[in-house]
């Protein structure tokens, strides 16, 4: 019986020791982060979308979520988050970094972390938003109401409203009216075809106005994209192809096959000289300022 | 000479007429298997099409170039792995009395896939030839582990022992693999390439394919009589004077060969290794230099039609070739299961 | 005889103590370990009610949850994995090596694919479906390996496990490419072992599982001796062998799947654990269960901790740690061991 008490003793006088020990070391380190917050509001956004509607409308977050996949801000953003903490996986938040951010107010996307706003309550006042309702325009816009810059929100639209009508009339000189497009994705084993539905189909088809090519409006609507075999390539018979190809190298090597193969060299726009090879970022990035960058890049393609 | 054996032989001679019969038979359904995968497909072809695209080929015309480039390459593809894999598979069961043995449960493709997963990560843009080099190296290293673990446990390799370190072994690498995957970023990518589809054989890689498997298939039919010997019992084969052990590290080094081969064209496609050579035993009898060819050509059969269901189940969509295998598969390995496990 | 089995018990006494003391010092590194940096007496001072905000918000919802949740699924697992090797006779069987985790996988993967629009309850439903799924294999396994003479012969059972592991990952597998790359990325992370469950709700959850199965195993430890000694010796010593085998071994299933149904796919825990176990102390299980349920905490306890802490910001999940440092050290011990 006193055996086992030395050891309870023995455990606790190790514990205490150890904690004291280590003391010094870390305590100068937890003071210097809690700066308290200017009278901009310190905005932490779980959602890579919303975060890139904030900063179309000049605001930058302290904090944001980046792209699992990347594990990184997504690439044509990066730049403008320098300063913004980096608020792990969106599917994963970093709680312990986001309460360390001490932010004034929490944006959260409804998908992923939605079901559990009490936790983020706790931090700070938290808006949910549902991205899957409504337009970017109407994200934009509410976004703009609760940071007090409609004027900017609206200006932004209309901007890209009239940037639209530039880029479909280059594309009317260059492919005439009416044409039929269709846009796909090459990945490593699939190639994949984008329905109408976000993140390819908005722009496309309503904002830049060209027709879905034979076979698209047949893709099941509530799909991003559906995975097809080569073979059906030609049925789709478009005017003009966007090609999004994956970073990696198996993907870059998958489409140089691709390209390759008498099939895609007898595709009608291929022949007419219509693929358009586009980077994944901005172009899957359903967020006011991905879209308006896709719109910077389809116009520097067009007016070529 | 093979005193022994000649008694079966004879029996053996007499029945040679049932046997051509049942090869001719193969033969044919092989034919005609590989004609129905390059007619059926996600677009439909006429028959006058399909004929002049393989005799008279006109690359000008859609139509053909569908057949030659998409629909050839990879029925060929199809058939030349699954004659790998079977073959692979045989040649496992006979030199390891294993009746158990094949390339995805014994973890020989896990390693061919840790393989390849570090070389995405760290040479992303090597050469098929290359990455086809390394798959094999995995498929050389994870096999050697299993042996190694197998042989460990007090009481020697049996075939019960070498399934589960294998099975162990494969657990490792498949995490091992993840690891590396979810660090660098490959994670999906992989994850397509494990699942496996021929849908991505072209003919440049039939170019590197088609001599090698060829060669170790050819290379296993005339190590076949040994191998019957081996898998009769190591008594039998050393007193009429086989070299057990150089016959079965031959066997292995070819079923590695073939393995890891198939595996860095196509994927991990486990099972077709272990239900056809039991097939082909219930056909032709326990000599291996007939289960062999027979194991080839029933596994091409069996990759080519499961290969055809993938693509044309739900088109244009197509399942992966991996799934319609293991459908196939995991019965027969529990009906098996429950066969040496009575024996035990 | 009686004075050997004393040594024994003083042996397996001491390690036993050892263990605890390293589990606890384990606990406390882990509790130490994030993104925000709380110093030791800070932690002591939060645990006994005297911290700020932050840190107690860190400290109580974020850390202690999860903590809690490795240790109790790290027990369940390692106790689990002894019990199966007891049972199947076989020093390389484990829960996963049984099929238990593809069977868990493949729960998750059939909810993320086919009950998408029910993720604002997914906290309680993805444990819910992992667990049954890991249920139902093991329930596919017992039917298949079931012999109307023989009940379950260990080995069938192995076998039986492999195959329907085998045919569920392909399935898992199937599924998992339809997913989009974000879905994909998390339902990955949670098929090697990513510590999913992070709330008191998954504390609660998981608790009374191994509160109460894991004594329970202890307290069969002579049953347990007699069936991995062989079903003539089991019969000798009075033991209805075919019922407790069914019995332990729903006990085992029970561990593991309620372990990870919170925990996600860890492996190897199973197989190492009552491994390393068995040679401090020796092969009773009276001695090495414990132990071995110890071992289990502190390897997934270390394995998390690092996981989320060295590889940021994308942290790797604790199956893989466990993986990549226990599996090594596992075809070493195999191989040392003749």
């Amino acid at each position: 019986m006193n055996k086992k008490l030395t050891i309870l003793y023995g455990i606790m006088l190790i514990l205490i020791l150890s904690a004291c020990g280590q003391t010094s070391s870390n305590d100068g380190k937890s003071a210097q982060k809690n700066k308290p917050g200017s009278e901009e509001p310190r905005i932490a956004s779980l959602s890579i979308h919303l975060t890139n509607d904030l900063l179309a409308l000049g605001i930058t977050p302290v904090g944001s979520v980046i792209g699992g996949e990347l594990k990184d801000f997504l690439p044509h953003v990066k730049d403008q988050l320098k300063d913004t903490e980096k608020l792990g996986p969106v599917k994963d938040p970093d709680m312990e970094a986001l309460i360390e951010l001490s932010p004034s107010v929490i944006y959260l996307d409804k998908e992923f972390s939605g079901q559990d706003v009490s936790k983020y309550e706790k931090i700070a006042p938290t808006h949910v938003f549902n991205l899957d309702e409504g337009t970017w325009r109407d994200h934009l816009k509410s976004v703009g109401k609760l940071v007090d810059r409609q004027r900017q929100a609206e200006k932004f639209i209309s901007d890209y409203e009239k940037q639209t009508k530039e880029v479909k009339d280059l594309i009317e000189n260059k492919l005439g009216e009416g044409s039929k497009v269709m846009a796909m994705r090459v990945t490593a084993k699939e190639l994949r075809v984008f329905s109408t539905k976000r993140p390819m189909g908005p722009i496309l088809f309503q904002d830049l106005g060209f027709k879905p090519a034979n076979g698209v409006e047949d893709i099941d609507k509530n799909l991003p994209y559906e995975v097809i075999s080569q073979e059906v390539l030609p049925d789709f018979d478009a005017d003009a192809i966007f090609v999004i190809v994956n970073g990696d190298d198996e993907s870059q090597t998958a489409f140089k096959q691709l390209e390759d193969t008498p099939i895609w060299k007898g595709l009608k726009a291929v022949k007419g000289k219509h693929v358009y090879v586009v980077p994944d970022q901005p172009w899957l990035d359903y967020s006011a300022l991905g879209n308006k960058m896709a719109l910077d890049n389809a116009k520097e393609i067009f007016s070529k | 000479m093979l005193h022994t054996l000649s008694l079966k032989e004879f029996k053996n001679r007499s029945n040679v007429f049932l046997l051509m019969c049942l090869f001719i038979l193969v033969i044919l359904g092989l034919v005609v298997s590989m004609f129905l995968a390059v007619t059926f497909g996600a677009k439909e072809v006429t028959f006058n099409t399909v004929w002049s695209a393989v005799f008279n080929y006109n690359p000008t015309l859609t139509q053909q170039q569908i057949i030659h480039e998409l629909r050839l390459p990879r029925v060929i593809g199809a058939a030349l792995v699954g004659a790998a894999f079977a073959v692979a598979g045989a040649l496992m069961q006979g030199v390891t009395h294993n009746p158990l043995a094949d390339a995805g449960i014994l973890g020989i493709n896990a390693g061919s896939m840790f393989v390849v997963a570090l070389s995405f990560a760290f040479f992303p843009n090597i050469p098929y030839s290359l990455l086809m080099l390394f798959s094999f190296i995995g498929a050389v290293l994870s096999t050697l582990c299993i042996f190694v673990i197998g042989s460990s446990v007090p009481g020697g390799l049996t075939p019960i022992r070498l399934t589960i370190s294998g099975a162990v072994i494969a657990a490792l690498l498949h995490s091992l693999s993840s690891g590396v995957a979810i660090y660098y970023d490959l994670s999906q990518d992989l994850a397509f390439w494990y699942a496996g589809g021929v849908a991505g054989i072209k003919w440049n890689h039939l170019k590197v394919l088609v001599p090698i498997i060829l060669i170790a298939i050819f290379w296993a039919i005339s190590l076949g009589r040994s191998v019957s010997l081996i898998s009769m019992g190591n008594d039998i084969s050393t007193n009429l004077g086989v070299n057990t052990n150089r016959i079965r590290i031959l066997g292995m080094i070819i079923a590695v060969i073939l393995a890891g081969v198939s595996v860095s064209a196509v994927g991990s496609i486990g099972f077709v290794g272990l239900v056809i050579p039991h097939i082909s035993r219930k056909l032709v009898g326990g000599y291996y230099q007939l289960i062999i060819p027979m194991s080839a050509l029933l596994g091409s059969i069996l990759l080519i039609l499961a290969d055809l269901g993938a693509r044309t189940l739900n088109p244009p969509r197509e399942l992966a070739i991996g799934i319609m295998v293991a459908l196939v598969g995991v019965p027969f390995f529990l009906y098996i299961a429950r066969k040496v496990g009575r024996n035990l | 005889m009686k004075y050997l089995m004393n040594a024994d018990n003083k042996r397996a006494y001491t390690v036993t103590m050892v263990f605890i003391l390293m589990s606890i010092v384990a606990v406390l590194i882990s509790l130490n370990t994030g993104t925000l940096r709380i110093s030791p007496l800070k932690v002591i001072q939060t645990l006994f009610g005297y911290g700020d905000f932050k840190s107690s918000t860190v400290l109580f919802d974020y850390r202690m949850p999860r903590i809690l949740i490795t240790m109790l699924a790290g027990v369940g697992l390692g106790i689990s994995g002894a019990i199966l090797q007891g049972l199947s006779r076989n020093p390389l069987a484990d829960p996963g090596i049984l099929g238990l985790h593809a069977g868990a996988s493949f729960g998750l993967i059939i909810f993320v694919t086919y009950f998408h629009s029910l993720d604002e309850k997914a906290s309680i439903l993805i444990p819910l479906f992992t667990f049954s799924g890991g249920v139902l294999t093991a329930f596919l396994i017992v039917l298949l390996a079931f012999d109307r003479y023989k009940g379950i012969p260990p080995i069938r059972l192995i076998l039986v496990g492999i195959a329907i592991s085998a045919g569920f990952s392909a399935i898992t597998l199937f599924l998992s490419l339809r997913l989009d790359e974000e879905t994909y990325s998390f339902a990955s992370r949670w098929l090697v072992g990513n510590v999913w469950g992070r709330d008191w709700i998954h504390v609660i959850a998981l608790f009374p599982w191994i509160l109460i199965l894991a004594p329970y195993a202890w307290f069969q430890s002579n049953t347990l001796n007699a069936l991995s000694l062989g079903d003539d010796v089991a019969a000798g010593l009075g033991a209805s062998v075919q019922k407790q085998r069914l019995l332990m071994l729903v006990t085992a299933v029970g561990l593991s799947c309620a372990s990870v149904a919170m925990a996600g796919g860890i492996g190897f825990i199973g197989l190492v654990a009552p491994h390393l176990a068995r040679r401090l102390v020796g092969p009773m299980y009276q001695h090495f269960l414990p132990v071995a349920g110890l071992i289990g905490l502190i390897i997934l306890v270390l394995a998390d901790t690092i996981g989320r802490s060295i590889f940021q910001p994308n942290a790797i999940p604790a199956g893989i740690v466990v993986a990549a440092i226990g599996a090594p050290y596992f075809l070493y011990l195999l191989t040392k061991t003749k």
